[in-house]
């Protein structure tokens, strides 16, 4: 097992430098010189010449990522260049943002889905049932932007029960977790579905009813535990994918995250900042991606003891 | 004659399935006495599994279950409640099933399946029920229990698992316990461990057993009494001694001398000719009519009656002083 | 071919007919627009402009005062248009990789694998992000960055097929006799990737068409007049209380588009029993 654990770890180390290695080139893959770029209308000779010294673009390109690299190290993200402020600092108050959002997220992806999924097991292809599948279906169809604009043009504009955007307090999280949690729903609900199902034909349930265990306790004593083995790691996977990437989200309710620094960096050429947010972004769906992995490894005694 | 522990009378079950009805069981009359141990041979396909099942009222819901009573210890469990079911399976009636790997949940520790049977029937407290573990666990013959109730199914072999299953089975001191080919998926020599297992415990505590298999050698070492089924029918039942030594009913013959007997010194196999009847084609008149060599024109046009000889029921028309006549025409 | 056969046989099955008849009509919008819309899609018209839903204008005006369903149904088009390109392209390239890796196998294979990884360790969106910004925006940028997220799925998924079936006898037996790899892989392996790349493929435009929409609202992706859906939302987003109907109407598009190619994609699925 130890063994396992130690072998994903060092499989990652390629991939991890080969994403830190891009998101240095990235600067040199926007077509044009960077500094012109950023300077844009502002780009004299004397001004795009400084601008080139002032971020080392001068330097072979070897050295600049030594540069790069040995920054990094250093927890040094560089200035923002259209807010000119420290990026680690925007990172600092950004990061834990979204973090709240994908753990809302994640909640009610949980409760929800697994509420969902569960009646629909046990109730297979009843008109419940149904409903049920095609509610799923729809939302991992849903464009995650225009149910926003749904969300906040019923329960913002509408009933007035939640703030349409920005950050205040509880209240305005759960419209956008709920955003970002619906197409995970039907994820999650779909798998708990097919997974219960199937085991519910296996030997070892009937073995149980023989035994005289009621229904209520088949399904949660014996068939979820089986069938949150594939389901956590499906959420593990979500949650990578809301920490990583809730970009959409955080655009339309103007949430403060990661996702939103990272949208509003690349519209606004902020290369600077495109790279950190870039590399944080990935990093943390590579690490989330190792835990999940991990995770599953210890859930399954079949894989954990031999 | 000890008193009549289970009495199932007329029991017809049918499923619905994608290619119509099909008739699994046709109506079976059954009977156990306490302390007794029943074997139902068979061969697949011809409705022992079915028979256990709907008692214990385990089957997919596609079946029907029908029956003019199912009497066990004096009430008819046809009128049960569900709940009340809950409260005789793995309490009064028991079952172990034939792959006992697949019949253990693999995420649930072995010590933890065995103790759900104590939580579910028993009002033990969490350290009296670990001690009855242990000693279940040791009386089944697990090695070292303290240790090996903290595995996992699949960290066990074939003969242990099965071991735990009768360790479940019997936690209780159920009055019956049903055995549905316990020993198939296990080689010889562990089958040879595991029926002896069986055969102590049964004496034992008393229980009745009711043994579900396809092999006579079986019966033979633990059953006194044995059903011979097929196409969904009892064709044959009996003491075991008389049964298998002299077997009345053209199929149950035909069985016994599939064995191959090593003294013989006999090279040819033999078998029965033709297929075992589907419950969705049944044969007319007398189920085994199409594979049997003295087969008659009444075969084919009525069905059998089972009947009486001294100890000895048969469903044939050879038998039947009624019908005789008719069938040496 | 089997493929057909079998389809044929399953058209009883709703999921698949549902989902079949979704992605017809949207082929046909795309396809003969001009029979079915009533007005010219970039046809402005400033005094009609943030009409709601009328016996004229069946979804209502724009703020140009262009016809919304108009705008819809020549939207298909260019959705259907990216879909296809990006699901071909990205499917292709991630099949020859997959195939390439996984009857060479070795050395070859935990290089290409490797390379895989790469772009699955960014989070989608961020992926498609990233990638115009190298790429460009507008249409083209748009297939490319979509196509590069399907390029690492394609292999992975091609690889194990063509692992599996690699090891079957008759691969091995034909190996034996001496058959060429061309021959082999053109006989044998080709026929068993058909039925989960398919699958693949249906699922992969049902995200397609999402990451589109995503991309070109957050206006990095088809740049206007040209009517998208995405960006027709976006474009909405500013008359969001006042005319609902400019926001609502493309996303019911997009919904519905991609619904049908999950349906499609799930009934494929099921029917060629395929474990994806």
């Amino acid at each position: 097992m130890i063994s396992e654990i130690i072998k994903r770890i060092l499989y990652l180390i390629p991939v991890t430098l080969a994403v830190i290695f891009i998101t240095f080139i990235v600067i040199y893959s926007i077509p044009g010189n960077p500094a012109e770029v950023i300077l844009d209308l502002e780009a004299t000779k004397e001004n795009v010449a400084a601008l080139e010294k002032e971020m080392g673009l001068d330097q072979p390109l070897y050295v600049q990522y030594v540069i790069y690299i040995n920054k990094l190290l250093h927890g040094n993200l560089g200035y923002s260049y259209r807010t000119r402020r420290s990026i680690a600092g925007e990172v600092r108050s950004y990061y834990p943002n979204t973090i709240i959002l994908a753990v809302f997220a994640l909640v009610l992806a949980v409760v929800i889905g697994g509420i969902v999924g569960i009646l629909s097991a046990l109730r297979p292809n009843s008109y419940l049932d149904f409903a049920f599948r095609g509610f799923s279906v729809l939302g991992i169809s849903v464009p995650e932007f225009w149910f926003g604009f749904l969300l906040i043009l019923f329960f913002a504009v509408f009933l007035r029960w939640f703030p349409s955007e920005g950050k205040h307090g509880i209240s305005s999280c759960f419209l956008p977790a709920l955003t970002l949690s619906f197409s995970a729903i039907g994820t999650i609900a779909r798998l708990l579905r097919t997974s219960l199902l199937e085991i519910f034909h296996e030997p070892y349930i009937r073995a149980a009813r023989a035994k005289g265990a009621s229904n209520v306790m088949i399904v949660f004593r014996h068939a979820l535990k089986n069938a949150m083995i594939p389901a956590i790691t499906v959420l593990g996977f979500m949650m990578g994918r809301f920490l990583g990437g809730a970009v959409v989200v955080e655009t339309v309710f103007n949430w403060p995250g990661m996702g939103r620094l990272a949208v509003d960096a690349i519209l606004g050429r902020d290369i600077p900042l495109i790279q950190a947010t870039i590399l944080i972004l990935a990093l943390t769906y590579i690490i989330i991606n190792l835990m999940v992995d991990l995770l599953y490894l210890t859930l399954d005694p079949r894989i954990r003891f031999h | 004659m000890a008193e009549v522990l289970l009495e199932i009378k007329d029991l017809k079950v049918t499923f619905d399935s994608r290619f119509g009805v099909v008739k699994a069981l046709n109506g079976i009359d059954l009977q156990i006495h306490k302390g007794e141990s029943l074997g139902i041979v068979g061969e697949s396909g011809s409705g022992k599994s079915v028979t256990a099942l709907s008692l214990l009222r385990l089957l997919s819901p596609n079946a029907t279950v029908s029956a003019q009573s199912i009497m066990f210890e004096g009430e008819n469990l046809l009128q049960k409640s569900e709940n009340e079911m809950l409260k005789i399976r793995g309490r009064k009636i028991s079952m172990i099933f034939q792959d006992a790997s697949s019949s253990l949940n693999p995420v649930l520790t072995v010590g933890r399946q065995v103790e759900e049977a104590f939580i579910l029937h028993s009002q033990f407290a969490k350290k009296a029920r670990r001690e009855k573990l242990i000693d279940i666990l040791r009386l089944v013959g697990i090695p070292d229990p303290t240790l090996n109730m903290k595995g996992y199914p699949h960290q066990f072999s074939g003969g242990m698992n099965q071991r735990i299953m009768i360790a479940i089975a019997i936690s209780c001191n159920p009055s019956l316990m049903i055995a549905d080919e316990p020993t198939t998926a296990l080689d010889v020599t562990t089958q040879a461990q595991i029926l002896d297992l069986l055969k102590h415990l049964i004496d034992e505590k008393q229980t009745s057993l009711l043994m579900i298999t396809h092999d006579f050698g079986i019966v033979k070492e633990l059953c006194e009494r044995v059903c011979v089924m097929y196409g969904g029918e009892i064709l044959e039942e009996g003491y075991a001694k008389d049964v298998l030594f002299s077997p009345f009913h053209p199929y149950t013959q035909g069985l016994i001398n599939c064995i191959p007997k090593v003294e013989s010194g006999d090279q040819t196999l033999r078998g029965i000719p033709g297929e075992a009847a589907k419950g969705t084609n049944l044969p007319s008149g007398c189920v085994f009519h199409p594979r049997c060599e003295k087969v008659k024109e009444i075969c084919v046009e009525e069905k059998p009656a089972l009947v009486t000889t001294g100890n000895h029921k048969v469903r044939c028309f050879r038998f039947d002083t009624n019908k005789r006549d008719r069938w040496k025409q | 071919m089997e493929l057909f056969n079998r389809i044929k046989g399953n058209l009883g099955n709703k999921t698949l007919f549902a989902g079949m008849a979704i992605i017809a009509i949207l082929l046909f919008c795309a396809i003969f627009p001009n029979w079915i819309a009533m007005y010219d899609p970039h046809a402005q018209n400033l005094e009609n402009v943030l009409q709601s839903v009328s016996i004229n204008h069946l979804l209502g005006t724009d703020e140009f005062g262009r016809d919304v369903l108009s705008r819809l149904i020549y939207g298909t088009r260019i959705t259907l248009a990216i879909i296809f390109v990006s699901v071909l392209t990205g499917g292709f390239i991630g099949c020859l990789f997959g195939i390439l890796a996984g009857y060479i196998g070795k050395f070859v294979d935990t290089i290409i694998m490797r390379l895989m990884d790469i772009p699955l360790a960014f989070p989608g969106v961020l992926l498609s992000l990233a990638a115009i910004q190298i790429v460009g925006k507008g249409v083209v940028g748009i297939i490319i960055a979509t196509s590069f997220y399907a390029i690492p799925q394609f292999a992975r998924l091609v690889r194990v097929c063509i692992l599996s079936a690699r090891e079957s006898f008759y691969v091995q037996g034909a190996q034996a006799i001496g058959e060429s790899h061309i021959s082999i892989i053109w006989r044998y392996i080709l026929p068993n990737i058909w039925a989960p790349t398919l699958v693949l493929a249906t699922l992969r435009c049902a995200i397609v068409v999402q990451i589109a929409a995503a991309l070109s609202f957050l206006g990095l992706g088809v740049q206007p007049p040209t009517p998208e859906w995405g960006a027709m939302i976006a474009a909405g987003k500013m008359y969001l209380v006042r005319s609902p109907h400019l926001t609502l109407f493309p996303g019911l598009a997009i919904t519905i588009t991609v619904f049908g190619f999950n349906l499609l994609g799930d009934a494929l699925r099921d029917i060629m029993d395929v474990k994806l």
